[in-house]
């Protein structure tokens, strides 16, 4: 997750560096539908013709639940956008549910990390 | 098939996408140039639509067969089965755009690079990705010289993107590179043609443009079944070509070529260019070529606002209302809106349509200046009033006027008109 002062940050906390319950770690429902540029090279391999990313990121996963609106460990949530007109949903973001220190925020997602694996088939 | 609109998301995405692809092909992909091009990617990618993702993965994972020699082998000159070719040409004539890219993917070897090129550009085409067709055609015509079709596409799609430098560059390059088909110079003729406004050579481009002209004109003067498709195009390459001589004052090449127009069925720009290329002095065979083009359906303004004016001084005062209020329909400046209210007002007043002509004076002064109030409350005065005109009559409806107040100021103006035609 970027944070400020990158210039393409996720998160824009206020002077307190509070962050809103809108904002956090981007995700997608499947590594498939993850921005192209993002997603390794080597996927290209796989098939995955168009895959445009650096080969030394590599797609994780976590969790085996429905990609909807839901609390996914204490104190974080899921919030899926909207899907397109296919019907799919390829975006969501995984966000504090309450207004949270940037740095409360962060812990509670690193929390996470032994959930987490690496998902690239 | 229809290719959708496209999104301003859409548009920002595929320019960084080209950007990155451009790095990636010199070994710069894993630089911190390309990471910032991919954080600057993020924020547009999740505004495409459904439509939209699907297209830029086509183009991402066709961009590397341009350069991706490894990942995509190309096949030998000649290459295309009987069986594939049959295939690949149902999906393309099925519209079926998608489909047959990714099958231009999978048997990437089996296919003449050329032909493999073309064909990818042509999708692109269609799906209106113009950025990403003339990648393919730049690369097609890399395969084959002359490669005509390509080459035409290719200089059509970089003007559709504004790129003439480019476009200039690649014309160059052909010209110099040799045997030129007659359809790919009637294409330099017009692209020459176009650019004398600003090249730095435009007499020897103009000159190339006429050369180009002369040689396609030619040969389908001689009847030369195989460029028929250029008969119907030519006229209108030689009114490009007489704008191109007038703009670099060769007034006889100007004629020539407009005349050419007119002949052959181009009429309403080819006369408006030869009322251009006369003298002062032929002032009045002027203006009825500009009178002949607009029966010929030109849709220009300024056309329009010669033909009104003369029609004002030669009392014709309907003539002139008709041109002017038809030429409102193609305005391009204020100025020309300007002086068609100005006529419109004088042919009115001419003709003793007195409301009118005040009508359109006073609208004149309050579009030129909304915040002047008194020309903005005379015109609502006399907009209030409800007076009508009886065409016909060539009066005003005086019943609908009769016993209004009708406020002085404004009517100022109305001296100039004979009482009688303002009472019954």
């Amino acid at each position: 997750m970027r944070v400020p002062p990158h210039p393409n940050a996720d998160v824009h906390p206020d002077g307190g560096n509070i962050i809103l319950p809108t904002e956090g770690l981007s995700v997608a429902p499947e590594w498939r539908l993850l921005p192209e540029h993002r997603l390794p090279k080597r996927l290209r391999l796989k098939g995955f013709a168009k895959a445009r990313g650096k080969d030394n990121e590599y797609c994780w996963r976590m969790g085996e639940g429905l990609f909807a609106k839901s609390e996914v460990v204490v104190g974080l949530e899921l919030l899926p956008d909207a899907a397109d007109e296919f019907g799919t949903v390829r975006h969501g973001v995984i966000v504090p549910i309450k207004k949270m220190d940037i740095d409360q925020f962060q812990a509670l997602l690193a929390a996470t990390r032994d959930q987490w694996g690496i998902d690239e088939d | 098939m229809q290719a959708p609109a496209r999104s301003t998301a859409f548009e920002e995405y595929l320019d960084l996408l080209i950007q990155l692809d451009a790095l990636m092909r010199e070994g710069q992909g894993d630089s911190e140039q390309a990471d910032r091009i991919r954080d600057l990617m993020d924020a547009p990618w999740y505004k495409l639509t459904g439509v939209e993702h699907a297209v830029i993965s086509e183009a991402s994972a066709d961009l590397y067969t341009i350069w991706d020699t490894d990942f995509y082998p190309r096949g030998n000159t000649g290459a295309f089965d009987s069986m594939l070719r049959a295939e690949v040409g149902r999906l393309a004539a099925e519209g079926q755009i998608f489909e047959l890219l990714d099958v231009l993917r999978k048997f990437n070897k089996q296919i003449d690079p050329y032909i493999v090129a073309m064909f990818r550009a042509d999708a692109y085409r269609v799906l209106d990705v113009p950025t990403v067709a003339i990648e393919f055609y730049s690369l097609a015509l890399s395969f084959e010289s002359p490669a005509n079709r390509a080459a035409i596409l290719l200089l059509e799609g970089l003007q559709l993107l504004n790129r003439e430098d480019k476009a200039l560059e690649v014309a160059r390059k052909l010209i110099s590179g040799g045997k030129l088909s007659l359809d790919l110079q009637v294409v330099l003729a017009q692209l020459f043609s176009d650019f004398v406004q600003s090249d730095m050579d435009a007499i020897q481009s103009c000159q190339f443009a006429i050369k180009c002209f002369r040689e396609s004109k030619e040969a389908t003067a001689r009847g030369q079944s195989k460029y028929s498709e250029l008969t119907a195009y030519l006229p209108k390459v030689a009114v490009s070509v007489a704008n191109a001589c007038l703009r670099v004052g060769d007034k006889t090449s100007a004629r020539e070529h407009s005349e050419f127009a007119i002949e052959k069925g181009f009429a309403s720009w080819g006369y408006a260019v030869r009322a251009a290329c006369r003298e002062m002095s032929e002032w009045n065979s002027s203006v009825a070529d500009l009178k002949l083009g607009i029966d010929h359906g030109l849709e220009w303004d300024i056309a329009f606002e010669i033909a009104s004016a003369d029609e004002v001084e030669k009392k014709n005062y309907q003539n002139a209302i008709d041109l002017a209020t038809r030429g409102l329909k193609y305005v391009s400046t204020s100025a020309v809106e300007s002086r068609f209210h100005l006529t419109l007002a004088m042919a009115y007043a001419l003709g003793f349509h007195a409301v009118a002509s005040v009508q359109y004076h006073l609208s004149e002064a309050a579009r030129l200046d909304p915040n002047n109030t008194t020309a903005v409350e005379l015109l609502q005065n006399v907009r209030d009033s409800k007076l009508e005109f009886d065409p016909r009559q060539g009066n005003w409806n005086v019943e609908s006027s009769r016993n209004r107040h009708i406020p002085s100021p404004p009517f100022h103006s109305l001296r100039m008109v004979p009482s009688t035609q303002l009472v019954a």
